[in-house]
């Protein structure tokens, strides 16, 4: 059993307890007082009986055993009996099956009905019922024919032996406790059932999940016939692991790039050895191995260089330091050594930037050379910028008559080709990735644009305070 | 034998260059797809060396330039790149080999000759014409197990008559198979190094293998 599916379980008892034992407790209640006004009402008609019988001995302040002895006794034996006092307390009557027992005393009004339980001393429990009367007017009398006595006041008191009414109450409570701890058991089974049965979606996706790995990262959990709960999960899910796969997959390609960018100096290195070992009278070529050997060696330590600038700044959270520099000063750096003539400064306004030395040159450098080489020879490259709020965004343009917009996300991606043709030697293709990696670093953005067939690449640098004002 | 190398990194160049000469090998070198393509195209290569990633064109982009023309040049494909989709591409493609860098020098030479052996159709690595033999391989002649001393290009000029043996090889075409692009032979130096091929053999009594077939060239049989 899961865990989730036990706790909704659980969930389903505790409710299921609170809602059972409510109810439970208020039918029991609700059974509970009619037996109990049934047991008063028989018992009440019961002492109408009594009393039936008794009337006429009332006046005489005498009661009749035999007349009371007529009344059939209670089928199942239980006890019961009548007590009659006086209305000064002296018992005028008490039933034998009392065994001299005194009742307990009525303290209502006349013409008012009491009931009470009372435990008869190493006896039975009772139910009583009381009630406070007045005698029958005594009309006439042998010795006082004209006088009218006044009405004595009697209590009378019928004692009922109530076991049978407590074993009904006892087994109605056995029975809604069973009857509820029955229900509660089908209830919590059927929601364990439902709860597992619910949750079995959830489960297989927790298993495909589980069973992901690098070859089969990149499909997609199915959102069809699956719960409409967990389809923003599955989306979620679909969504973490296409950027997982693009990560894994972008990490793969810099792998394989970075051992192909190795492979072919080490490819020189290894033949150009090879070759003047294996003539060791060509001194010649020997000499120029070892020219060689140091020009490539020069080549790996700059590209190992690069690599780890770009492990720096991937992923890196540390902030450069900037200070304030001439836009156009800074432009200007960044053409040394490309076809000047190429470059259309003209567009270039006078801002002070407050940004990274190196982060904005190493992108000005890239940005303006990849803009020479990779666009038609004879090509102008535009430069411009514009102002916005209190940044300044400088845009190189050239013709990209090869480039599709599915590049745009790739261009700054390490060792990235647009195709299989080596553009120019030496070339790592690495620059722009450390280059944008850097200016992240420096708070400047830079955004790739396709329009017309031209290669918009814009930067966006913070303006010094004092001009941003 | 003459091969031709299309590959963009200059140390390569030269040091293959100078590999392949010490081998007896003509190898033309250029660093540009297009440029190779067109040579290829236009010369009579035994083997098509080729670099995948290259300036101007790429390397698959050439091959299949090259099988669309219908050239049934011997390609061997020589890159960094070692996956294995990647070499299924480049065989598929029309490619007779592929080599992935770094490499044994003395492998490239071996997978080079087996390729210009294939076009001959020729499979055995020893040549044996009367009591002369040529291993191809080793890159050497002898007789009764007795190595004759040659200079790689007498070398190659014999290998090159052995491959079409009975058949009348040209002048030019012997200039094309041992002399690459940038070398600059003199008229008669195909016949120079007849002369002195033949001395050397007549020495071991190897006498009169090579024959001149008058206003065509040479060829190598057993004497009338």
């Amino acid at each position: 059993m899961s865990s989730l599916s036990r706790r909704i379980t659980w969930g389903i008892a505790l409710g299921q307890f609170l809602v059972l034992g409510v109810g439970i407790s208020m039918a029991y209640q609700v059974a509970a007082s009619t037996l109990r006004d049934q047991f008063d009402e028989d018992l009440r008609i019961r002492a109408a009986s009594y009393a039936a019988f008794i009337e006429q001995e009332m006046n005489t302040l005498t009661v009749d055993d035999e007349e009371i002895e007529r009344i059939p006794p209670l089928p199942d034996g239980l006890l019961e009996g009548i007590q009659v006092c006086r209305g000064d307390g002296s018992v005028l009557y008490r039933s034998p099956a009392l065994e001299d027992q005194s009742l307990p005393g009525y303290g209502g009004g006349l013409d008012t009905t009491q009931f009470q339980n009372w435990q008869v001393p190493e006896g039975p429990k009772v139910r009583l019922y009381s009630t406070r009367v007045l005698a029958p007017h005594v009309e006439s009398s042998w010795w006082n024919k004209d006088r009218e006595f006044p009405r004595a006041e009697m209590t009378f008191v019928l004692a009922r032996e109530d076991r049978n009414l407590h074993a009904s109450l006892d087994l109605l409570l056995l029975a809604m406790l069973g009857g509820g701890a029955l229900l509660m058991v089908t209830t919590l089974w059927l929601g364990h059932l439902i709860a597992r049965r619910s949750l079995a979606p959830l489960n297989r996706l927790g298993n495909e999940v589980s069973d992901l790995d690098i070859a089969t990262l990149s499909g997609y959990f199915k959102v069809d016939s699956q719960p409409r709960e967990l389809v923003p999960l599955i989306h979620g899910l679909n969504d973490l692991r296409s950027r997982v796969d693009h990560a894994l997959r972008a990490q793969k390609r810099m792998g394989a790039s970075l051992a192909h960018e190795f492979r072919t100096p080490i490819s020189e290195l290894r033949t150009l050895s090879q070759v003047a070992l294996e003539d060791a009278s060509d001194v010649e070529f020997q000499q120029l191995a070892l020219r060689r050997t140091e020009e490539v060696s020069s080549y790996l330590m700059r590209l190992i260089e690069l690599v780890r600038d770009l492990t720096e700044v991937d992923g890196s959270s540390r902030h450069l330091e900037t200070e304030p520099l001439d836009l156009l000063e800074q432009v200007r750096a960044g053409l040394e050594g490309l076809p000047s003539d190429r470059f259309d400064l003209a567009q270039i306004g006078q801002f002070q930037v407050d940004t990274n030395r190196d982060a904005l040159r190493s992108a000005l450098r890239n940005l303006l050379s990849n803009a020479a080489l990779y666009s038609p020879e004879q090509s102008e490259v535009e430069c411009e910028t514009s102002r916005n709020g209190e940044r300044v965004f400088l845009t190189v343009t050239n013709d990209a008559p090869d480039l599709e917009d599915e590049h745009l996300t790739r261009l700054a991606e390490p060792f990235w080709r647009r195709n299989d043709a080596r553009e120019e030697a030496g070339r790592h293709g690495l620059g722009l990735t450390i280059a944008t990696g850097m200016t992240a670093l420096a708070g400047i953005d830079l955004k790739f644009k396709l329009q017309g067939g031209r290669l918009r690449a814009t930067l966006g640098i913070p303006l010094l305070a004092r001009e941003a004002s | 034998m003459r091969v031709l190398l299309v590959e963009d990194s200059p140390v390569l160049q030269e040091a293959l260059v100078r590999g392949f000469s010490r081998k007896g090998i003509a190898l033309d070198v250029v660093g540009d797809g297009q440029e190779g393509l067109t040579l290829a195209s236009n010369n009579p290569f035994d083997v098509l060396v080729l670099d995948l990633m290259l300036p101007g064109m790429d390397g698959m982009s050439v091959l299949r330039a090259l099988r669309k023309s219908g050239s049934d040049l011997h390609v061997l494909i020589l890159t960094a790149r070692d996956g294995i989709e990647e070499r299924i591409a480049g065989l598929q493609a029309g490619a007779d080999d592929y080599l992935t860098k770094p490499f044994e020098f003395e492998e490239l030479v071996a997978r080079v000759q087996a390729l210009a052996r294939r076009k001959y159709r020729e499979k055995s690595t020893s040549l044996g014409f009367g009591p002369l033999s040529i291993d191809t391989i080793r890159q050497e002649a002898s007789v009764a197990g007795e190595s004759i001393s040659l200079t790689p290009r007498e070398y190659a000029v014999l290998e090159h008559l052995a491959f079409r043996s009975g058949r009348p090889v040209t002048r030019i075409e012997i200039e094309d198979s041992i002399y690459s692009t940038g070398d600059l032979p003199t008229s008669n130096a195909v016949d120079r190094l007849i002369c002195g091929l033949r001395g050397k053999l007549d020495a071991y009594g190897v006498k009169d293998w090579i024959r001149t077939k008058r206003g065509i060239g040479y060829v190598l049989e057993e004497p009338a």
